[in-house]
């Protein structure tokens, strides 16, 4: 930049003694002459978009069932199918009078029409004490582990399990806690 | 001049750090209740009896499945204070209703049996606080009139289950 001062500065001192080197001077442009540069606008942009949070509505119930002879499953889907297979064939047909019976609930909110990726772990405990059961083939309302906020930005998560019973497990209430990750793809 | 760079190390955090708003995670719970199962005992000693009686022509035999008392029908005559309903307890799950069902039988004495049917004190009942409960058995009993004397003796099958 420096360099092209000085010169325009020493070409204007020649044009001021006559002696024109043929170059015509803009008065309002810096230092470049037309034809040598153009230019034109960009397009810059960026999206803030709501951040992500998942919400705990309900919890995955499994229910009342008496305690089997023989080792089983008790099924909660999410459209709320339940199905008992083995010792538990008929242990869960039971009254329920606790919280009833069915699948987790969790809302989602963030940016509409946005894809998210949910991820669940593959087993987990609930227990009485010391004893427990497993909880597994963890089931979701959707097709694959990828889901579409709707057009509000909302999605009702519902997440269904496997509950293994030991042969005449220990009587009482079981509880145990599963971790729920959500994020934008 | 020499500049010094400086690097910051970021710690991976469990918890989801305040600014990355693009990821979530909570805690979903589980819970399942195991209840003890239903028991049926016949209480020992026990037994739903038709009673002494003569058969003459035939008849029926009833015993009143609460109080155990004893009336005929037909030609057949009883002796009132012999007949009995039969007893059972019930354990499980406290407070919980269940149903009840009973089958007939029959009574013999070698190649003669005489049928009856059985109704229980009640259809339904609820396990009290404790987790127990009891009910009695009675039924009717088929006299053709041609039975021989002596001591009948039968089975048949008492069933609670869990509404």
């Amino acid at each position: 930049m420096t360099a092209h001062i000085a010169r325009h500065s020493k070409l204007a001192l020649t044009a001021s003694f006559g002696l024109l080197a043929g170059v015509i001077l803009f008065p309002g442009a810096a230092y470049a002459a037309p034809g040598e540069t153009a230019s034109a606008p960009g397009a810059a942009e960026a999206s803030v978009i709501e951040p992500l949070r998942i919400v705990s509505d309900d919890d995955l119930r499994f229910g009342e069932f008496t305690r089997p002879t023989a080792a089983g499953t008790l099924i909660i889907g999410v459209t709320g199918l339940v199905n008992g297979t083995a010792g538990m064939a008929s242990s869960y047909q039971i009254a329920q009078n606790g919280s009833g019976r069915g699948p987790a609930s969790f809302h989602l909110l963030g940016s509409p029409n946005r894809l998210v990726t949910v991820t669940l772990p593959n087993r987990f405990n609930i227990s009485r004490g010391a004893r427990r059961m497993r909880v597994d083939n963890l089931t979701i309302n959707s097709a694959s582990q990828s889901i579409r906020l709707d057009g509000t930005g909302y999605f009702q998560l519902l997440i269904g399990g496997r509950l293994n019973v030991g042969a005449n497990q220990q009587l009482g209430v079981y509880s145990g806690t599963f971790d729920v990750t959500v994020v934008y793809q | 001049m020499k500049k010094i760079a400086f690097a910051t190390a970021l710690v991976a955090l469990s918890s989801t750090p305040a600014f990355a708003a693009n990821t979530d995670t909570t805690q979903g719970t589980a819970t399942a209740t195991v209840v003890a199962p239903i028991t049926i005992t016949h209480v020992s000693g026990k037994a739903l009896d038709f009673g002494a009686f003569t058969v003459n022509s035939g008849g029926t035999v009833s015993v009143n499945s609460g109080s155990g008392a004893g009336s005929v029908g037909g030609s057949v005559v009883l002796v009132s204070t012999s007949t009995a309903a039969d007893a059972f307890s019930v354990t499980g799950d406290a407070s919980r209703s269940f149903a009840i069902s009973t089958t007939g039988g029959s009574v013999s004495l070698g190649a003669t049996s005489m049928a009856f049917t059985t109704n229980p004190s009640a259809a339904s009942l609820s396990l009290s606080a404790a987790g127990t409960a009891s009910f009695t058995v009675g039924g009717t009993l088929t006299v053709l009139g041609t039975e021989g004397a002596g001591t009948y003796t039968g089975t048949y099958n008492a069933t609670v289950t869990y509404n």
